[in-house]
């Protein structure tokens, strides 16, 4: 009996212990980490939905125009991360800061005080996401879903919208279809739109969880066609993209990050992650994408 | 001849009377519809409180026969010193009980539009009350519009109970002119019923058009 609850003490002692060690980052060489003058900043950002604790201490610095891609299993937190910079989610714990200014406090007489809605608006200003599954609004032409938010939001002038709004819509190749309704467009249409809506906004960082994963086969590659040529045209926009597409990776990023059991566990340039991977979780990883892909 | 004279007499005379059956119809209308959206948006509040004596409320409205609750408001208030003219009394027992049901077709609608669109519209930095009328709103209201349009139809009905408190509304007045002449019992029925259903289709067509410009870009 006594070494039987022996044996269940250790063995809890030690999850717990497994669970705090934070492990040591593995940088590829070369890989600039830290910027003088980091556009998005995550110092030991923790989260927790109830007992499920997701992240459990990011540390993560995204450059002014970088174009960073986060990948890992389903379920280890991707989403999670970047919902939070778009403040669809609130961290449990840590720091957040764009542009030097932290997202969810502001000081207020001189206090540090949790971010009212007024400074949470002028933050995710300079924020846009594209969504998994577009997100469109269904009440709305192509022309409206893109133009709504400058008008209304930024104030813009309604001609000078609309006129903007054919241009990205030329670019996504979409322009044809602006009168349409997003349910008379194909999964890939309606994605193209909401890339196009994203974009008008002329957010200073990007965020696209997973674009492409609710596609048919035969529409990711116009999608990330279109991608690749925005990421490749935007140069000012910091894009941080969410995939399991290595291949369109490897083409577009200037650096890939591999978040496993809630930590960055691995980063470095893309060539090198995907190549030349360090740790075996992500050799792991990898090796069933190489897999998937021969099946 | 004579008979379609009568005919012609007792239909201009119910005509007249519909007009109070119309305004009656037209301002208890908005007030419950305004009644059910305010209930309907605090039933979903994050205040247990306010959730509980809305719900309350609603169910004391529902759960009560819409004659009893305007013979409280007409016959009992008065005794508490409220008293209101027949034609307010008719409104607000009217406006009281239909807007009860209609909360929770309110309540429906918004719980109906997915919280991606709410999240997509917080992406694009709306303020909340241009999420609310640009996203949220056009989107319940599709959801809404067919049960409130049967509650539409639910109340022009409703206002017949109205002559029991003795306002002269079309119901009321046929049952005066039937005292007059029994022998017209028959065709003064008829022309009450073609009345109330001529109202009821003019207000559920109106229904139908909103129903259609809300269906926009929907299969
Ligand atoms: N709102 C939520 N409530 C509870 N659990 C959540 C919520 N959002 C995500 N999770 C859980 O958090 C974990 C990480 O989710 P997510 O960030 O979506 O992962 P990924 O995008 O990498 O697949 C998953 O186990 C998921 O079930
Ligand atoms: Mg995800």
């Amino acid at each position: 009996m006594e070494s039987a609850d022996l044996i269940i003490k250790t063995a809890r002692k030690s999850k717990i212990q497994k669970k705090d060690i934070k492990p040591e980052m593995i940088v590829h060489e070369g890989t600039l980490t830290t910027f003088d003058n980091p556009l998005v900043k995550y110092i030991n950002v923790k989260k927790n939905f109830g007992e499920l604790q997701v992240l459990k201490g990011i540390d993560l610095e995204v450059g002014y125009g970088e174009k960073l891609t986060i990948i890992g299993s389903s379920g280890s937190g991707k989403t999670t991360l970047i919902r939070m910079l778009m403040t669809l989610e609130k961290p449990s714990s840590g720091i957040m800061e764009i542009e030097g200014e932290s997202l969810w406090t502001m000081k207020k007489n001189g206090k540090t005080v949790p971010a009212d809605e007024a400074h949470l608006r002028k933050m995710r200003s300079k924020v846009g996401m594209v969504f998994q599954q577009y997100n469109l609004f269904p009440h709305m032409t192509v022309l409206d879903n893109c133009t709504i938010a400058p008008i209304k939001v930024k104030g813009m002038d309604p001609e000078e919208a609309k006129e903007q709004a054919i241009q990205m819509l030329k670019r996504v190749k979409m322009s044809d279809k602006i009168n349409y309704y997003p349910n008379q467009l194909s999964g890939g249409q309606k994605q193209r739109v909401a890339i196009a809506r994203a974009v008008l906004m002329r957010p200073k960082i990007l965020l696209l969880d997973e674009v492409t994963s609710a596609l048919d086969p035969e529409m990711v590659g116009e999608v990330l066609n279109v991608l690749n040529e925005i990421a490749q045209e935007e140069k000012e926009m910091t894009m941080i993209f969410v995939t399991h597409e290595l291949d369109f990776a490897r083409e577009i990023s200037d650096r890939i990050i591999f978040i496993n059991e809630g930590y960055i566990l691995e980063q470095g340039k893309p060539e090198s992650i995907l190549n030349d991977p360090k740790s075996e979780r992500l050799q792991a990883f990898l090796s069933r994408f190489k897999e998937n892909r021969n099946l | 001849m004579i008979k379609i004279d009568k005919i012609l007499n007792i239909l201009l005379r119910l005509i007249d009377a519909s007009k109070v059956t119309i305004s009656l119809t037209i301002v208890a209308a908005l007030l419950a519809s305004v009644i059910a959206f305010i209930s309907g948006i605090l039933l979903l509040n994050r205040h247990k409180i306010i959730r509980f004596l809305v719900r309350t409320y609603v169910e004391i409205f529902r759960g009560t026969s819409l004659l009893v609750q305007l013979y409280w408001i007409y016959f009992v208030l008065p005794f508490f010193s409220v008293e209101l003219p027949k034609f307010t009394a008719g409104v607000v027992a009217i406006a009281l009980n239909y807007g009860a049901y209609s909360a929770e077709i309110v309540r429906a609608g918004f719980l109906s539009v997915p919280k991606e669109q709410i999240e997509a519209a917080k992406a694009l930095n709306f303020t909340p009350s241009q999420k609310m009328r640009y996203i949220i709103f056009p989107q319940a209201i599709r959801i809404m519009l067919p049960g409130l349009g049967n509650q539409m139809i639910e109340l022009i009905k409703g206002t017949a109970l109205v002559s029991l408190i003795g306002l002269e509304d079309l119901t009321y007045s046929g049952v005066i002119m039937r005292t007059n002449d029994i022998a017209d019992t028959f065709i003064i029925f008829i022309l009450i019923l073609v009345i109330y259903y001529a109202i009821s289709s003019i207000f559920a067509s109106g229904f139908k058009l909103l129903e259609k410009r809300a269906n926009v870009g929907r299969a």
